[in-house]
């Protein structure tokens, strides 16, 4: 087993509201290993994004670590200073995000957006700088000519790979693309998935991917976890999970897909939202909504069992008795 | 696994181009830019157009009516009013370029450094802002060159120092904004120099506003000199078309010329300066379409 290149343990991040706190990631570990995609699904308020803030220290003002650690590379990133933070981001993770207008300039070029990208980290000549836009441009299926491009000009599909190269531009070993496709029409989605796993192949770049599709981490990831109200319910394999689901929360994520394989009357739906995470329900947090809930889950945190090669499901159902 | 590279097609550009390509389809525009052009030419190649200067007394018979030879006809000192037109353009459009050029860097200055920095500079800044915006402007430039002398460029300065705190207020909005904006954040957390991004990457996407203003405001300005030359603070040595008008008042009724030539540079040359601003609006603020579209009634 390879090490680990990222390593959460016990994260938390909360938000300071002023109608309380909100337990936003509430205990969260997570293993991501070299050159792997890792996926996070759940529902929209379940904490993926925050989680994956958390991990780059991207943060609102209202929003705290407080606990936790996030060993990269034998440093603690919760532990950074400013300084050492600014050298991490963008050069050793870096983020993709869901909107690549919000993020691109747009009075720039696409080149020079880059290579300000590439300036924050090396001092390059304009030579190296112009050899490198135009190797990460092939990289991420783009021609040349994008270089000189504005981003009104390309499409949402180019506009996401020119994100992707940005993020590729100083070669970190992790890029945490947060929702990448879920502002994309489905071959276009396609196709940016397809650049992620080249990349994989290619470059050994591990991902996290945050994705509320669960067509996407199928599609794409090594392993995937489940979230729900801040913490990690599932994890495994995609194929132990996708195919196995041993969470009630899982089974019913993946119940409520649509598919064109089979025609459905209506779409199963899991009944409920889920819960407000300023004061979280005790014992297992999904036992409100939970169809198997029986006495015992409204009082006790599940354990997390191992149900088989690495496939952990935080559940009482599985717990042996 | 090869990755699928996508073709870029022929995509119409940014930048002068395409800013031109929209502003053309509105005519009045077109008509105003085409106004304020020719009256800048013809202020331009003055000397090739009629044979002296205004200044020049006595080329003309006295108070002759619009003629073959003096198409504008003449005043009581035998002037040539076509030759005042001509020349006194240069001091208008001059005092209008230079000033709203002057007011518009100060603006453009304060409103950046207040909208960037924010805080204690902002609510400084903004503080200044409102000291000036609540003078009446008029009177405090009438005062002004009464006391600093009516040179031209007194009149530039003052009118400059008057009228840049709607631009540096348009400018701060808009920084504000950017600011804000993923593309300025995550160059802010990168350290990037603070120039760059002020100058670099949020200057240039604040400016559509002011490109509108700065064109409305020299009209503006033309008219606030005339004004000022009309109650007698114009200079002398470098008659405007406002000084004409002051010229020719008691003369308005046995020669109705001498004011109806330079007053129709002025309205003309006004009006052509905010068709081209109204026309710029609508090519460079995006809001404006939407706005019209929000309110536009329902069938």
């Amino acid at each position: 087993m390879t090490a680990p290149l990222l390593e959460l343990r016990g994260l938390r991040t909360v938000f300071n509201l002023r109608h309380g706190r909100v337990r936003a990631v509430d205990g969260v570990d997570l293993v991501i290993k070299a050159g792997t995609i890792v996926g996070v699904v759940g529902e929209s308020g379940c904490g993926k994004s925050t989680m994956a803030h958390s991990i780059i220290r991207l943060l609102p003002h209202r929003a705290e670590l407080v606990d936790g650690a996030i060993l990269f590379g034998g440093r603690d990133l919760a532990r950074l200073g400013p300084e050492e933070l600014r050298r991490l981001r963008g050069r050793e993770i870096a983020m993709v995000f869901q909107d690549p207008l919000t993020y691109l300039n747009p009075t720039l070029c696409i080149g020079l957006q880059i290579a300000e990208k590439i300036w924050a980290h090396e001092t390059e000549s304009r030579e190296q700088v112009q050899a490198a836009i135009a190797t990460l441009l092939r990289e991420v299926g783009l021609p040349p000519a994008v270089e000189s491009r504005y981003p009104h000009e390309l499409s949402g599909g180019m506009r996401q790979r020119v994100l992707i190269a940005i993020a590729l531009a100083c070669g970190p070993s992790l890029i945490i693309a947060d929702e990448p496709t879920s502002a994309l029409d489905v071959t276009t989605q396609a196709q940016i998935l397809d650049v992620f796993r080249a990349l994989q192949r290619s470059r050994k770049t591990a991902f996290l991917v945050i994705t509320h599709d669960v067509g996407v981490a199928a599609e794409l990831c090594d392993e995937v976890c489940v979230m729900y109200a801040g913490q990690i319910v599932e994890r495994g394999s995609v194929y132990d999970v996708l195919e196995r689901p041993g969470h009630p929360y899982t089974q019913g994520l993946l119940a409520s897909v649509l598919s064109i394989d089979e025609f459905r009357a209506s779409v199963a739906t899991l009944d409920g939202t889920p819960p407000d995470l300023t004061d979280p329900p005790a014992g297992c947090r999904f036992h409100p909504r939970c169809p198997h809930a029986t006495a015992v889950c409204a009082e006790r945190v599940p354990p997390v069992v191992d149900v088989g090669a690495g496939h952990e499901v935080m559940c009482w159902l599985k717990a042996s008795p | 696994m090869s990755v699928t590279t996508v073709a870029v097609g022929a995509v119409p550009t940014q930048g002068v181009g395409y800013v031109w390509s929209r502003y053309r389809q509105n005519h009045a525009a077109v008509a105003g830019l085409a106004v304020v052009g020719a009256f800048t030419l013809a202020a331009l190649l003055a000397p090739l157009l009629v044979p002296t200067h205004y200044v020049r007394v006595g080329v003309a018979p006295l108070l002759a009516p619009p003629s073959a030879a003096f198409v504008m006809g003449s005043d009581d000192l035998g002037r040539n009013i076509l030759a005042g037109v001509l020349y006194g353009g240069r001091v208008s459009l001059l005092v209008g370029a230079v000033s709203v050029a002057v007011s518009t860097l100060i603006g453009v200055g304060i409103g950046l450094v207040a909208g960037y920095r924010g805080g204690v500079v902002d609510e400084v800044f903004m503080r200044i802002v409102e000291f000036f915006q609540v003078l009446p402007r008029f009177f405090v430039a009438l005062i002004l060159v009464a006391i600093l002398g009516s040179s031209v460029w007194n009149v530039i300065i003052v009118i400059a120092v008057l009228s840049w705190p709607l631009t540096a207020r348009l400018i701060r909005a808009e920084v504000l904004s950017l600011r804000e904006r993923d593309f300025v954040q995550s160059l802010r957390l990168l350290r990037a120099p603070v120039w760059y991004v002020a100058f670099v990457e949020i200057l240039p996407n604040a400016l559509a506003p002011v490109i509108v203003n700065a064109s409305l405001e020299v009209g503006r300005a033309i008219l606030t000199e005339a004004s000022l030359s009309f109650l007698g603070l114009g200079d002398a040595d470098h008659p405007s078309w406002g000084f004409m008008l002051s010229y020719a008042q008691p003369l308005m009724r046995q020669a109705w010329w001498l004011s109806v030539f330079p007053g129709l540079a002025i309205v003309l040359v006004v009006l052509g300066f905010n068709l081209i601003g109204d026309g710029l609006n609508d090519v460079l603020n995006p809001r404006r379409d939407a706005v019209a579209a929000a309110t536009a009634p329902r069938s």
